[in-house]
């Protein structure tokens, strides 16, 4: 009878479901807050600049023209990079391999540069002119320098370094800022992109300095996380999706809204749509910081859980309500984020009448930043509800509710755009429902069968 | 069909199926030979006989990419494939013929739609649903990442047999080596094709089974965390013995024909299912003549050397045949006979952990000089050069090497395991008797084996009886020609093409 007895397979020992537990509320907070932050001091700098030359209103509008489409272009550029480099790094610690993690910071770095300094280079030095051609090196730099401090963020957050994140930028934006006044002065615009050039220098040198303190040296190669691409393409196309999808509307509105200016050259602009816009999305920052906050200490802590009695062997009813006190956490997180953002968001609607004599807005942005309000308030949910796709690991319910939104985005402003006035603001709302309803949608769905997708989960 | 055996390893199941195919060289053979993975290193151990026409290789724990299919296509059409799945997930603990039915139509169906990869259909919401109802009902309160993969794992390998089904070639007469997987194809491939089952069973498979569930280590509930044979086995083990008896059962149902080679094992396959009405015996058998040679080699080897102390091990240096004890016995075999030496002869290979340990303690009781590892080596120089033949097995079944040992006139110190007691005393109904041709022990212990060596050893005319009974009773008992003649009546009966009618 030797040799019937049958080699039983092991079971072995490592069959884990892993959460990608943590890294993805971090993606809320790489993609929300430099666009916040970028929002805020070029709204300042160019108060300013009106004080120190109160008669160049032409440069003025260029250099803050410039400024934006730099922030644009760092955003759609590095998306998808982000977005990866999360994921890469994530999938190193969980590998217990984290020597690995440095090494993608500098591959991603050359890569982001790399990008950035040929569009750049083209857009702003081939197709704007301007008064100097230091301003159009320097605006190409800028775009260099605003993707590589995106990159580096990424690092921090995953890292959980949010405090180092703000202090950073807010030396950085603080010298920024000071330097562009003080420069402009003797300088005008040119003057004013050194000075900005200069801060956001003062920024890379502080982010770039705690990553690698942080992480050490490390080992391995440089461009080891684009193999993730090539595993998770659909990770690459939801970064992009996503980024492009929050700045189409606006180029839309830059090139063919009837009110847009020719800056100068490629560079357009819709002073209605942008002033609206842009304050709209600052007044998603109450609510992304209850939603943060929320995620990252109760959900995050019963994703935890939840992983942990699956692989530590608990029985099927521990499980499923280990998965109801995340559908609780998530139904608190939500509803606080409604409340707050809600309240932000009627108040606001509300009180337009008085910051319309504040910020100098005029009718038409006052009646189109109504509308955009509640699309910030719908776009902060939407956001919300991808990160926790995200934790769910459901790449195809984030590429989805991206990708629908970008196409939805595209196609409604491109309708309201080509009306008049009175719709304007009305496709950016419609497009963020429409990613909201999508994502929700898929939330839920996961809710509902967490268990079932955490033990059939496709590699990845 | 053949588990793990004929012709990738040696063994007593390969030996006698070797035998087989060479008593009839007026029948064709085919091997449907199921593996766990296959080991590209792995050389034939056996030159095949031309009467072998068709090698067909099932490996069932390989992963292979072909494996992962679509998701998209288990569509409605699978409603009562799912039904089937449920049923018998329910009824599994009964496990009656009607089930085999049922298992057919699982079967057919998995075939019918080879576009569905085994992991497509693991990952399906249906199946989910299934594997959840079955934990519901067997084990609600167990680890369920555990319950999931003990499932998985139970049921992938099924998935592969029903892919291999089509492979398995047009036969007369399905004859399986053991249940297990190889008997459940076997029965599902007689159902199917109208064709009788003969099933030979050297050990019981299901026995051995439950004592690798009961020892494993690998099956993550309770016993590992309290290792103690008192207490009731948990759910996952009892989920492996489960599928394991029912499968045995599936196989015991259909066959025509039960055959076991020995009066112990037969009463164990009555225990685990079989009807005692189809149940015969049919022992091992070796062609005594081919052993003269030895025995007068033997013979005059030891007028040579007269007070020659040399004991042998022949076999597998494997964990059930249990060489530790060996090696402690051989060390109080040593202490007393200064002259005594032993020679283990047998291949390495297969467990090369355990092997290690052996020589490692070997050095430990400081038997370098007396216990010579020889390897694999040619049976009859070995048999001619030792004087006793020491068996310590924790389980047999029949084993050759004691026949043959017994046949060359080389008297045999053996653990009571399987038929040993049989072919050293004889039957209780042996006529005429033909005396003791060894003594027994029981198993694992060392001093009793250590003991009976001193004695054979010592004592010339005790060794000179126990020599000569041997010789005689596997002359008369366990001769091929006897083997020969029982086979041949039970191929014919079943070969002829109304025998598949009768057996409806």
């Amino acid at each position: 009878m030797a040799g019937i007895a049958f080699q039983l397979r092991r079971l072995s020992a490592s069959n884990t479901y892993a959460g990608q537990a943590g890294a993805y509320a971090s993606a809320a907070v790489i993609s929300a807050g430099p666009w916040m932050i970028s929002i805020l001091s070029l709204m300042l700098l160019t108060w300013l600049l009106h004080q120190v030359m109160p008669e160049e209103r032409d440069e003025i509008r260029l250099f803050s023209s410039a400024v934006t489409h730099v922030y644009a272009f760092a955003l759609v550029i590095t998306g998808p990079l982000q977005i990866l480099l999360t994921r890469y790094t994530a999938d190193q610690y969980s590998l217990k391999t984290p020597e690995r993690v440095f090494p993608s910071f500098r591959g991603g770095l050359v890569l982001a540069s790399v990008v950035s300094a040929i569009v750049g280079g083209v857009f702003f030095v081939g197709f704007v002119p301007a008064p100097t051609w230091q301003f159009q090196v320097g605006a190409a730099a800028l775009l260099v320098y605003v993707s590589c401090i995106f990159v580096a963020s990424v690092y921090l957050s995953v890292l959980r370094e949010y405090q180092r994140i703000v202090f950073a930028f807010f030396i950085g934006y603080g010298t920024g800022v000071a330097a562009a006044w003080y420069l402009a002065k003797s300088h005008g615009i040119t003057g004013a992109m050194g000075g900005l050039l200069a801060g956001h220098f003062v920024l890379f040198l502080m982010l770039a300095g705690s990553v690698r303190r942080e992480l050490g040296k490390g080992i391995g190669s440089m461009f080891a996380f684009l193999r993730t691409a090539w595993k998770l393409p659909d990770l690459l196309l939801c970064g992009l999706c996503y980024n492009l999808g929050i700045w189409i509307d606006k180029f839309l509105f830059w090139w063919l809204s009837q009110s847009n200016v020719q800056v100068s050259g490629a560079l357009h602009a819709a002073p209605d749509y942008d002033l609206a816009i842009y304050l709209s999305l600052l007044s998603i920052v109450p609510g992304m910081a209850v939603f943060i906050l929320q995620v990252e200490t109760s959900f995050a802590e019963r994703f935890q859980i939840y992983f942990d009695a699956v692989n530590r062997g608990r029985s099927l009813s521990e499980i499923i309500e280990a998965k109801n006190q995340i559908i609780l956490s998530l139904q608190v997180g939500f509803r606080r984020l409604l409340k707050v953002q809600g309240l932000v968001t009627v108040l606001l609607v509300v009180g337009s009448n008085a910051l319309s004599s504040v910020f100098h807005v005029g009718f038409v942005q006052m009646g189109i930043f109504r509308i955009t309000l509640f699309g910030g308030f719908l776009l902060m949910a939407f956001l919300a509800m991808q990160t926790v796709l995200f934790y769910f690991n459901d790449r195809r319910g984030a590429l989805l509710c991206s990708a629908a939104f970008l196409i939805a985005n595209t196609a409604l402003s491109l309708f309201t755009v080509l009306q008049n006035e009175a719709w304007y603001g009305f496709g950016f709302v419609v497009a963020s429902a429409t990613g909201l309803l999508i994502a929700a949608t898929r939330v839920n769905a996961r809710l509902q069968d967490l268990e079932y997708h955490t033990f059939t989960v496709q590699e990845g | 069909m053949l588990e793990g055996t004929y012709p990738y390893v040696s063994g007593g199941v390969s030996t006698w199926v070797h035998q087989i195919m060479g008593m009839f060289p007026e029948l064709t053979f085919a091997i449907f030979y199921l593996g766990a993975q296959k080991d590209p290193q792995c050389q034939m151990k056996y030159e095949l006989p031309p009467n072998l026409v068709a090698l067909e290789e099932v490996y069932l724990f390989e992963q292979k990419a072909e494996e992962s299919g679509i998701l998209g296509g288990i569509g409605a059409r699978w409603q009562p494939f799912y039904e089937n799945v449920r049923k018998l997930g329910v009824r599994l603990p009964e496990g009656d013929a009607h089930d085999l039915e049922l298992l057919r139509s699982i079967f057919d169906h998995i075939n019918t739609h080879s576009r569905v990869g085994f992991d497509a259909f693991w990952r399906h919401e249906n199946t989910w649903g299934v594997v959840r109802e079955l934990y519901d009902r067997y084990a609600p309160d167990d680890s369920f990442i555990d319950f999931f993969w003990t499932v998985r794992f139970l049921v992938q390998p099924l998935w592969k047999l029903a892919r291999a089904m089509h492979r398995m070639p047009d036969a007369r007469v399905y004859h399986t080596a053991c249940t297990g997987y190889a008997g459940l194809v076997a029965a599902l491939a007689s159902a199917e094709r109208g064709r009788p089952l003969v099933l030979t069973e050297h050990g019981i498979y299901l026995r051995e089974r439950i004592a690798d569930i009961c020892r494993s280590r690998w099956i993550p509930d309770q016993l590992v965390r309290h290792p103690n044979l008192n207490e009731p086995l948990g759910n996952l083990r009892r989920l492996w013995i489960g599928f394991f008896d029912v499968v045995g059962r599936l196989c015991y149902g259909q066959s025509a024909d039960i055959v076991s080679l020995f009066g112990k094992n037969a009463r164990a396959q009555q225990h685990f299912g079989a009807d005692a009405g189809r149940m015969t015996i049919i022992p091992n058998g070796i062609q005594t003549e081919a052993f003269e040679p030895v025995l007068q080699k033997r013979a005059e080897r030891r007028a040579a050397q007269p007070g020659s102390q040399v004991v042998g091990f022949l076999g597998r240096v494997v964990s059930i045949k249990d060489v530790k004890t060996l090696l402690r016995a051989a060390a109080k075999v040593c202490a007393v006979l200064p002259d005594a030496r032993f020679i283990i002869g047998g291949p390495h290979d297969e467990e090369p952990e355990y092997a290690h340990e052996c020589l490692a303690l070997t050095a430990q009781l400081s038997l370098q000089e007396r216990v010579s590892f020889i390897g694999p080596v040619k049976r009859d120089v070995f048999l001619a050069d030792i004087d006793v033949m020491i068996l310590s097995s924790i389980s047999e079944g029949l084993p050759f090497v004691i026949i043959e040992s017994l046949a060359a006139g080389v008297p045999v110190v053996s653990t009571d395991v399987g038929a040993c007691s049989e072919l050293l005393n004889g039957r209780p109904d042996e006529s005429p008797a033909f005396g003791a041709a060894g003594l027994i022990a029981e198993v694992g212990n060392s001093d009793e084996l250590a003991a009976h060596l001193i004695r054979v050893l010592t004592d010339e005319a005790l060794l000179e009886s126990l020599s000569e009974s041997g010789v005689q009773r596997v002359r008369h008992l366990y001769h091929e020609r006897t083997v020969q003649d029982a086979y041949r009546a039970l191929y014919q009966k079943h070969l002829s093409p109304a025998s598949a009618d009768t057996e409806q």
